[in-house]
């Protein structure tokens, strides 16, 4: 994992690829930080973080596309998964190198809190508090962009979809809001959401019978809590999307809470798109 | 190794040509059983690969989403906000540990648009006492869920905090959870902090108070009614209101914490007089408005007498031009005396007007274990017309020179029973068209001489948390060269080093 993670890290600081995207990441946030801290002289530094947290959408695709789908093109993934290491330490290697690029710049940011000190005071638990949040807010979103990458040959594509994902899960918390909220609607979205289940498990494995056995459970299991608990599917579908929503946890570190789930979930975030990226290699090699 | 992949090869093709062939048996018509089907839908070799990766995949999510959930649960957040946003204080704590009575904290907000610092203070209430529990009501899908319990519009994002031990209910509005400021150069208001654990720890104070302070209306004798502000304010302040009329009863009853006595147009019987000063005397409480057309009342008189008040002959009208409303020489307004009951007022700088009032005067007659300290006072150039039906404003001969006091809180201490007594020279202090106008402060003075009689301690002292918004020093030079250097001195600077390292690896 080592040698992989060593050898992709080098890759990225002898083109201009690794200094590119640190150049633009601080750029960005030299902006937000002389307009809300120097500009308007507000003591939050996590305003600057919670301003930016757009950022992702442009940056993770720039960094991720060419991971898997460029030794996909140049069929030089043959070479790695034919070599003796297994597939996750390869993907696990890839993938903290990738971080590695982000959290140079992340080590940067963490300077500008402490040069606000000298104009006054601020709050340095919450600013490193909000950093925390953002460097596992960008962990999660690299990992998505891994996953992405992993299903397409072409730079572009695994570039535009990553785009369009994160781009999705950004804006999901205010379009969460307009949601309807009353039983009804929410059990018939949780109807369609276990056909669709269905559907993915059908073309995973082949076989109708264990995907119609699974269907038809999980719809009556759904029929009979819906019916028994009617109140129980009150805005669920708010809040299971809420609770999913990638951008709602940052807030929470912005605001000055340091909640352990967070960090479970942007975690688990990581570890779940790392698995499927795995999952889906080992697919191809079957293939 | 060729070997084998040919051999997995034509494995693979004689599975393929098994299926087919169990294929062609079925199109062919032999009655092959729908057990037969899924038995060999299982055998598929694209099952068993798919199988595998899917059962695999389905388990770890499953994991992880069950470890996501248990560490929800656990709810471990540390508050690392600058004013401890989201930790309750040691008085909310204490006081909510005390609690026996099983209550519930309604949040009605809709789903989806819950206030973030709201939903985190009030999630810790239950952690403090298994008592309390917190559930979430939407107002839109249950429009009618707090009418059970409080029966104007609710507003998104209050509370509604229920004991269900004594059905007591309390309600929130949103509004009262924010404290804000009107910038009076744009007229917008602006928020300066919050007060979510005040309203809320004040509110279980509420639904859980053993005894709370009821004010009885003494009636029969053309009292003036109470408006709808002054009764809507009482239960704001957790005072229940009730009347009684005294001609009918034995005795004021022994819940009474507070009697009030609004401007009796007629006179009371001596028996009357008797009963409530025998409620009094045992440490009873009254707050007591008198009218100027009535200064003859004999026992009603009497009864203000025994505490050392009389009432002056007369409407009192004011000279001085600063101590009067608009035209009106009568709608007076009055100095504050340094008093429990106006220091608020005194603080915030708003005024309270008396219209048509009489003059009240403490008596060097009284008993000594009486003492009277003036509220109102009017100002030295105000003087009270005895003919009240003259046209004339200005002083005529006869008129009592002032000043007077138009309001005069009486206490008195005997046999370890403390008797507190205030009495205004005007009913229209607490009128309807004074007391609803927010701009005076006739609504505070009435709801503070009800606290002040009735002893009523202040609602528990949770400070608010202040969130305005901190500034930094900066010049306008330190600021343009900090910016700067963030912007394109530092991202030119590591662009430059890549350009370099790339450059002579190039020359290599």
């Amino acid at each position: 994992m080592l040698a992989i993670f060593k050898k992709e890290l080098k890759s990225y600081f002898t083109s201009m690829t690794g200094y590119v995207f640190v150049a633009f990441f601080l750029v960005i946030v030299g902006i937000y930080y002389a307009v809300y801290n120097l500009m308007n002289m507000v003591a939050n530094f996590e305003y600057v973080l919670s301003g930016i947290s757009f950022i992702f959408v442009l940056l993770v695709p720039i960094l991720t596309m060419r991971l898997m789908a460029e030794d996909k093109k140049q069929k030089t993934d043959q070479l790695l998964f034919t070599s003796p290491l297994s597939i996750s330490k390869i993907i696990s290697g890839k993938y903290f190198a990738v971080l590695s690029v982000f959290l140079i710049a992340m080590v940067i940011v963490c300077l500008y809190p402490l040069i606000l000190l000298q104009f006054g005071s601020l709050s340095l638990k919450v600013a490193y508090g909000s950093i925390l949040g953002f460097t596992l807010l960008g962990a999660a979103y690299i990992s998505i962009g891994l996953f992405v990458s992993s299903l397409t040959e072409s730079q572009l594509v695994a570039a535009v979809v990553s785009f369009v994902v994160i781009l999705v899960t950004v804006l999901m918390d205010s379009l969460v809001s307009f949601l309807p909220t009353d039983n009804r609607t929410c059990y018939l979205v949780f109807f369609v959401a276990i056909l669709l289940i269905c559907w993915l498990l059908y073309s995973m494995m082949h076989n109708y019978v264990v995907a119609l056995t699974i269907g038809v459970m999980g719809e009556a299991a759904l029929a009979v809590t819906y019916f028994v608990k009617p109140a129980l599917f009150d805005g669920l579908l708010t809040k299971v999307l809420g609770w999913f929503s990638v951008m709602a946890r940052f807030d929470n570190f912005t605001t000055g809470i340091l909640d352990l789930s967070s960090v479970v979930y942007y975690l688990s975030v990581v570890f779940i798109f790392l698995f499927l990226t795995v999952q889906v290699i080992k697919k191809h090699r079957w293939n | 190794m060729k070997d084998q992949i040919t051999d997995n090869k034509t494995n693979e093709t004689i599975d393929n040509l098994t299926e087919n062939v169990a294929d062609d048996k079925e199109a062919i018509g032999t009655k092959a059983s729908i057990a037969d089907k899924i038995k060999a839908s299982f055998k598929s070799r694209k099952f068993r690969g798919g199988a595998y990766a899917t059962a695999v995949s389905a388990v770890v999510i499953i994991i992880i989403l069950v470890l996501n959930i248990i560490v929800t649960e656990l709810d471990l957040k540390v508050d690392i906000s600058k004013e401890g946003t989201f930790t309750l204080t040691d008085v909310t704590k204490d006081y909510v540990k005390n609690i026996k009575d099983d209550i519930t904290i309604y949040y009605l907000a809709q789903t989806g648009q819950e206030d973030k610092t709201t939903t985190e203070i009030i999630q810790k209430y239950p952690q403090l006492s298994g008592h309390i529990k917190v559930e979430y009501k939407d107002p839109v899908l249950y429009p009618s869920f707090a009418q059970k319990y409080y029966s104007d519009a609710i507003t998104n994002n209050s509370v509604l905090v229920v004991n269900s031990s004594n059905d007591r209910a309390k309600y929130i509005p949103a509004g009262d959870m924010i404290v804000s400021e009107v910038d009076y150069n744009t007229y917008q208001s602006y928020q300066t902090g919050i007060d979510v654990e005040g309203q809320v720890t004040s509110a279980l104070q509420y639904v859980t108070t053993e005894d709370l302070p009821v004010m009885y209306t003494v009636t029969g004798h053309g009292e003036a009614e109470l408006g709808t502000t002054i009764t809507t304010s009482l239960g704001k302040i957790n005072v229940t209101s009730q009347s009684i009329n005294t001609l009918t009863s034995e005795s004021i009853p022994e819940d009474c914490s507070v009697l009030l006595i609004n401007a009796p147009q007629k006179d009371y019987s001596p028996d009357e007089v008797t009963m409530i000063k025998e409620y009094l005397s045992k440490g009873g409480d009254a707050l007591i408005y008198t009218d100027y057309n009535t200064s003859s009342l004999e026992n009603f008189a009497s009864l203000l007498d025994y505490y050392g008040v009389s009432q002056v002959t007369g409407l009192v009208v004011e000279g001085s031009r600063n101590h009067y409303m608009g035209q009106y020489m009568t709608y007076l307004v009055p100095d504050y005396s340094t008093h429990e009951i106006t220091t608020d007022l005194k603080s915030d700088g708003t005024y309270v007007v008396a219209p048509l009032s009489s003059g009240l005067q403490t008596l060097d007659t009284a008993r000594s274990t009486i003492t009277t300290a003036p509220i109102l006072v009017t100002s030295d150039e105000a003087y009270s017309k005895t003919d009240i039906n003259s046209t004339n404003s200005s002083k005529e001969d006869g008129d009592i020179d002032g000043p007077f006091n138009l309001g005069i809180a009486v206490t008195e201490t005997y046999n370890e029973a403390e008797t507190k007594l205030v009495v205004y020279g005007s009913s229209a202090l607490i009128d309807e068209s004074m007391v609803s106008s927010s701009s005076l402060g006739n609504l505070d003075l009435f709801l503070n001489s009800v606290n002040y009689v009735t002893d009523k301690a202040d609602t528990l002292a949770v400070r608010t948390v202040s969130t305005e918004q901190q500034y930094l020093n900066v010049t306008a030079a330190q600021a343009n060269l900090w910016s700067v250097l963030m912007v394109i001195v530092l991202p030119v600077i590591v662009l430059g080093t890549g350009g370099f390292v790339v450059l002579r690896r190039r020359k290599k």
